[in-house]
């Protein structure tokens, strides 16, 4: 049995990760490790960085031709997609919010690590609605693989 | 109680009602049902048992369980749950006496002649009835004893996963609205209309009521598709009765559809699908989760849900259970504990949480007594939830023209259930008048609910289905030689 | 399964129940099987009225005897039966419902029970929700002993003190024939298995015309569809059993409050049809609310089906075949085989040990068909 089906966190060295030049740039990082049949994402990406033989496979992200546009992000029924990219020091992580209250542009939030733990504050730096709202945050770039929520407390 | 604020949903409250709960003037909205009025005054306790004196409130939210019945205006058993508040109602808590004179008024008796009538407008119902009405020219009627059509469709806050062809990302609220919309062009439609029995009178023919109206229908029917859903299953342990155990999808109801909160934090029970996205619909109705605990080692439900629960700090403790409900009139906490090898709670294990309510989400049983009423066999087939009617790849029942999809055929998710639905719809049609094109349309949906059920989560739906399809040609079999 | 056995029974309903604990008690070594399970049949779905208000002396005393038995059976069995004598209510409708009803009750007080005609008033006394004019009745007959058991802790009462003075139950096993040599019973062949035996008692209800035939037997037997509904629970009001022979209702309030009855069905037909009617629904519903207008608005729980064994003249076919040797008739019981079983038991296990019978079963032989018979007139459901 994988560790995360009994916490609900994922465990990251299952997740495939960017080399620090895509970072860089800014790729989406799926989270989504379980066959689902179920291809929003695949099927709203520019750029076809999303493979998917099957639609009960776990989407399989082409660095190379991501991005990092964040639509995957608003679309994934899941909210298992995430945008991340390293800049100056900081991590922009792009996530999906779809709580009370919104936070406003500029505010300082609180980071939220995979089960919860404050991990320290983060920016808000943009703000897109739609269907889901995505918030893109600033961290620190240590965080980038770690924050994955955040808590507004107005 | 209220929901004051929701990201996802807007609630557009009528004016307000005035009635009175044991004598105490009181108000609700337009478009409450007494129960989610009551639960906005305040109010967890309906009444008590007869017997026992226990408390009472209510528990499944649909209509299913009759935990939450009262006396209104002087008529008693009226399900709160499902029964829309009116202007000077007078609710009561049952006394189990008798009335004074009969709250009763002679029926208005109505006839109907349909060539497919639909029993649940669920995703199910709603999908065969669209169906039927693009494929043919027929009359189609559905019946549902809720007092909107969408079944649990419209406490789905979530976006569904899926093909994006089929609409996934789209949330359950938003389908069952454009579902309804599709539906009301093609098919009539009885709301708070309860299906009392189906009788065979040389012909389909079901009898329904609404009782609050007074009306009995009498309904021929060419062919009968019975999309009646299923039921939230319930758990043993100490004080399982206290108003404030509620199953998952009774919470759904009061505070997706009606904008009411079931507390101000609750735990949940099961980590199956169905408690992760309560849990993240709790909290986006501004509810506090304090824990999900899970009998089974590992999670049931996909990952995913399980992810966006705990990152917002929501505990899951696997190979836990609850042991007893604390609180006298109303829950005011839970004790939880871990499970051994043999499902025995680890005494010292203990753990005393503090909630208001507590939220069962440990599976469904299929509701498929109208359509054994209706003479289709049923088995019990675990894997299906517990006793399904046997059917076939058309999901025609052993009782000719009689069909049922949906969660009354086999737990599944409602991507599935509306497959079903226009799979049972273009068979009875096909049967009433043959389609050119019926076996291309078939063929088609079939393909795609088995891509819905491919993979490993699809898993325990292809073994009930295998399971059912077999035992229905059995008795088919045992028919002829018998 | 066992081999042998002196008595085999066929049906465990409560007539088979009973049998099997009367036989035990002798001493005997009896089998009873079943194709389902205890009281599945007729007997879990009767309304369980126990009456002695009968046209003839004959069912009187049997049923008289019947209450006797009754009256201590949860002491002699060890276990609970829901027994309790609330009386029945017969209506009378008019002057000719009168003149049968006096000459009824002077045959009934004759042989001791303590019956007698009430008027209008009374009836409301005795069952304050009843309505007389919409009863149509002018008054009624009441007999105060007259009562009800719950059949399912009846016929499991019976079957187990059975099981412990050492009879065997073999449930859901299916009998598939019976083995008859010069014109005696040898053997039951079951799908589970043959046991040897000289006495097979043939107590399958609805389905005892199937279980005579294998003997080579024919009896005029038939079954009819008979419904039943049950309300949901009220408060107590009433303990006796209201009936009406002309309209044919029966209803009575159950241990815990609802009101369960029946009324025959106008759909009602002969031949195993298991399906409940809209139109007994409708009836019933509408009688109740005749009878008793308070219960309109009242929400009807369930409804089903049972089958009466019915035979030309409603009166069971009770003891040993005259062509078949250790062929025991215990069928035919047209409606009333639960309030008599207690003593129909005891005679047949009189009669297969050789005891001296505490009443005579000639006149209930199957042979009466081929005379001619009188039908008892007191009949409902």
């Amino acid at each position: 049995m994988r560790s995360y089906e009994e916490t609900g966190v994922v465990d990251i060295g299952m997740l495939k990760m960017p080399a620090e030049e895509q970072l860089r740039k800014g790729v989406a990082i799926t989270e989504c490790i379980q066959p689902i049949p179920c291809n929003p994402c695949k099927e709203v990406c520019p750029t076809d960085a999303i493979k998917m033989d099957d639609i009960n496979d776990p989407p399989d992200i082409d660095y190379e031709k991501c991005i990092g546009c964040s639509l995957c992000v608003e679309v994934c029924p899941g909210l298992a997609m995430f945008v991340v990219r390293k800049r100056k020091g900081k991590a922009q992580i792009t996530l999906p919010y779809e709580m009370l209250p919104m936070p406003e542009r500029g505010d300082i939030v609180k980071a939220l690590d995979r089960e919860g733990n404050v991990v320290g504050d983060a920016k808000v730096i943009a703000i897109k609605h739609g269907r889901t709202n995505i918030i893109t945050i600033e961290v620190d770039e240590e965080l980038a693989m770690v924050v994955r929520n955040i808590r507004v407390e107005k | 109680m209220r929901v004051e604020q929701h990201p996802i949903l807007k609630f557009s409250h009528g004016g307000m009602i005035k009635f009175y709960f044991n004598g105490i003037e009181m108000y609700g909205f337009e478009g409450d049902t007494i129960a989610t009025a009551l639960y906005a005054n305040g109010i967890k306790v309906f009444g008590h048992s007869a017997k026992k004196k226990r408390p009472r409130g209510f528990f499944c939210g649909i209509g299913k369980c009759s935990s939450c019945m009262m006396r209104v205006n002087g008529v008693p058993n009226i399900r709160t749950c499902i029964t829309p508040l009116q202007e000077g109602m007078i609710v009561e808590s049952d006394k189990y006496d008798l009335p004074e004179t009969a709250p009763y008024r002679k029926p208005e008796r109505k006839t109907m002649d349909v060539d497919i009538a639909i029993v649940g407008g669920g995703p199910a119902g709603m999908a065969a009835a669209i169906e039927a009405g693009k494929h043919g020219d027929v009359s189609v009627l559905i019946i549902d004893e809720q007092p909107r059509l969408g079944g649990q469709l419209i406490k789905q806050t979530h976006k569904f996963f899926g093909s994006s062809m089929e609409g996934a990302g789209k949330r359950g609220i938003e389908i069952a609205s454009e579902m309804e919309e599709e539906a009301r062009k093609y098919a009539d439609i009885l709301l708070e209309t309860s299906v009392i029995g189906y009788y065979n009178r040389g012909h389909h023919f079901l009898a329904a009521v609404n009782k609050l109206k007074g009306i009995v229908y009498e309904i021929k029917a060419k062919k009968i598709i019975f999309a009646t859903g299923a039921q939230e299953n319930y758990l043993v342990f100490e004080n399982n009765d206290l108003p404030g155990v509620y199953g998952a999808g009774g919470i759904q109801t009061i505070m997706n559809v009606y904008g009411v909160k079931p507390g101000k934090a609750g735990i949940i029970v099961g980590a199956g699908n169905v408690g992760l996205i309560l849990a993240y619909q709790l909290l986006q109705a501004g509810v506090k989760v304090k824990a999900i605990v899970e009998a089974m080692p590992r999670i049931g439900g996909y990952f995913v849900h399980a992810a966006k629960v705990r990152r917002h700090g929501v505990p899951i403790y696997t190979k836990h259970s609850i042991m007893e409900a604390v609180g006298k009139e109303s829950v005011e906490g839970a004790i939880i504990a871990q499970l051994d090898e043999k499902w025995n709670f680890v005494l010292g294990t203990e753990k005393k949480i503090d909630c208001d309510f507590i939220a069962i989400a440990i599976g469904l049983t299929p509701s498929a007594r109208l359509a054994q009423m209706a003479g289709a066999k049923v088995k019990f087939i675990r894997e299906a939830g517990g006793w399904v009617a046997l059917h076939n790849e058309f999901m025609e029942t052993t009782a000719n023209g009689i069909y049922i999809a949906g969660d009354a055929a086999n737990i599944e998710e409602a991507s599935a259930a509306m497959v079903e639905g226009k799979i049972a719809a273009v068979h009875a049609l096909n049967s009433i008048s043959p389609l050119t094109n019926f076996e291309a349309i078939v063929e088609e949906l079939r393909n795609e609910i088995s891509s819905l059920r491919k993979g490993k989560f699809g898993e325990k739906a292809r073994l009930a289905k295998e399971r059912i399809y077999e035992g229905y040609y059995e008795e088919l079999r045992g028919n002829r030689s018998g | 399964m066992k081999s042998e056995a002196d008595v085999v029974i066929v049906g465990a309903g409560i007539n088979g129940c009973a049998l099997a604990y009367e036989l035990s008690k002798r001493g005997k070594d009896v089998v009873v099987v079943d194709r389902r399970h205890i009281a599945a049949g007729a007997t879990g779905r009767c309304g369980a009225g126990i009456r002695q208000q009968w046209s003839t002396k004959e069912n009187a005393l049997l049923a008289k005897k019947s209450v006797e038995i009754f009256e201590g059976l949860e002491e002699e069995l060890g276990h609970p039966i829901g027994f309790r004598q609330g009386g029945y209510l017969i209506a009378i409708h008019d002057e000719e419902d009168m003149k049968q009803a006096r000459k009824n009750v002077e045959m009934q007080k004759s042989i001791g029970l303590p019956v007698r005609i009430i008027d209008r008033e009374e009836i409301k006394e005795i069952v304050p929700i009843l309505d007389p004019d919409g009863m149509k009745a002018i008054a009624a007959t009441f007999c105060p002993t007259d009562g009800h058991a719950d059949p399912f802790k009846t016929a499991n009462a019976y079957a187990l003190a059975a099981i412990r003075n050492g009879a065997t139950f073999y449930k859901f096993t299916e009998v598939r024939g019976i083995k008859v040599e010069n014109r005696e019973v040898r053997e039951v062949i079951t799908d589970k298995g043959s046991i040897k035996t000289k006495f097979v008692v043939d107590a399958a209800g609805a389905w005892s015309s199937r279980i005579a035939e294998m003997a080579g037997i024919k009896i005029p037997n038939k079954p009819v569809r008979k419904e039943a509904l049950v309300t949901e629970p009220l408060p107590r009001i009433f303990d006796a059993m209201v009936i009406s022979f002309r309209h044919g209702i029966y209803f009575s309030q159950m241990a815990r409050g609802e009101i369960l009855g029946g009324i025959p069905s106008p759909e009602e037909k002969i031949g195993y049809h298991f399906e409940p009617t809209w139109s007994f629904l409708k009836k019933m519903a509408y009688m109740l609310g005749r009878y008793a207008p308070i219960l309109k608005g009242t929400n009807i729980l369930r409804q089903w089906t049972g089958f009466y064994d019915v035979t030309p003249d409603a009166l069971p076919v009770l003891g040993e075949d005259k062509n078949v040797r250790g062929f025991i008739h215990c069928h035919g019981f047209s409606g009333h085989g639960f309030m008599i079983a207690p003593m129909t038991a005891r005679l047949l296990a009189q009669l297969i040990t050789g005891e001296k019978l505490d009443l005579p079963i000639e006149r209930l032989s199957l042979e009466r068909f081929e005379k001619g018979t009188v039908k008892e007139k007191s009949v409902v459901g």
